[in-house]
């Protein structure tokens, strides 16, 4: 699916859940990495558009 | 290193094709721009200046906001309504906002859930809940926000050349080259997302999550392969 989620059964999410958990520090890094592209894109050029004007 | 990319594929390798392109975006526009400029008989700037102009700002911010915009209502729009046969719809009956069994929270909430999915109501579960839409709402309206003052600035900068009126922000917002600009991003979004909705009901990839399993009948609604 493009944006919902996809159901999966209890073992596959606990299977998941054990699994992933050791590697949660690096995902946060790309989470983070994300939000400061974009807020960091989004401050710039709002701040070029009104101090250009 | 190595399960460092295994485990975040998706989003380097997306991340790195957004700068590659947004590199190549700024290096054809700087030529572009540069070009105008001569034209006119103005003088050509520097790659660093046309990176911090509105130029460029407002070209990488109108699909910015198309994008987010799309993301947006497809993620609002999949919690009603539904396309029967489509992987990208929730099955008939699931439609809505769905129960607390189901969504995971307060009681039925697992020993690995967020801490705010196991609160038992309030504001912060709410929040939670609705977190996702919540971003990704916020950042189409900054986006589209700095399309609309970068679009200004550009606006006034012709006026100007033209030995025309400057107008304000309100005024811009009603001039037809914001909402062409704003349109024809929009107009591509939805088609996409239409199309992406219904080809899924009779088309296939193996192995993607886009897709329902090959042998899935067409009938069957919202589960990935």
């Amino acid at each position: 699916m493009l944006i919902s989620s996809r159901r999966s059964s209890p073992s596959e999410r606990t299977a998941f859940a054990s699994g992933s958990c050791g590697h949660l520090p690096a995902v946060r890094v790309m989470f983070a990495a994300y939000l400061l592209m974009l807020a960091a894109g989004l401050s710039v050029y709002i701040a070029v558009g009104l101090l250009h004007r | 290193v190595k399960s460092f990319v295994r485990d975040n594929g998706l989003s380097l390798c997306f991340g790195g094709l957004f700068l590659a392109a947004a590199a190549g975006q700024s290096v054809a526009g700087h030529a572009a721009f540069n070009e105008e400029q001569l034209a006119h008989g103005d003088e050509p700037v520097s790659y660093g200046r046309y990176l911090l102009s509105s130029d460029f700002g407002q070209a990488l911010l109108e699909n910015w906001q198309s994008e987010y915009l799309q993301f947006s209502l497809f993620i609002l729009a999949t919690i009603w309504l539904i396309q029967r046969g489509s992987n990208e719809s929730k099955a008939p009956e699931d439609a809505g906002l769905e129960s607390d069994e189901l969504q995971r929270l307060g009681p039925h909430a697992g020993p690995r859930s967020p801490n705010w999915a196991r609160l038992h109501g309030g504001f912060r579960r709410s929040l939670y809940s609705h977190s996702l839409l919540l971003v990704m709402v916020t950042i189409f309206v900054l986006s589209w926000f700095g399309q609309s003052v970068t679009g200004w600035s550009e606006f006034n900068d012709e006026q100007r050349h033209h030995d025309q009126a400057t107008v304000s922000w309100l005024a811009y917002l009603g001039k037809g080259q914001f909402w062409e600009e704003t349109l024809q991003n929009w107009q591509s979004e939805f088609l996409a997302i239409g199309s992406m909705a219904v080809f899924t009901i009779y088309l296939r990839q193996r192995g993607s999550p886009e897709s329902k399993p090959v042998g899935a009948p067409h009938e069957q609604t919202g589960s990935s392969g």
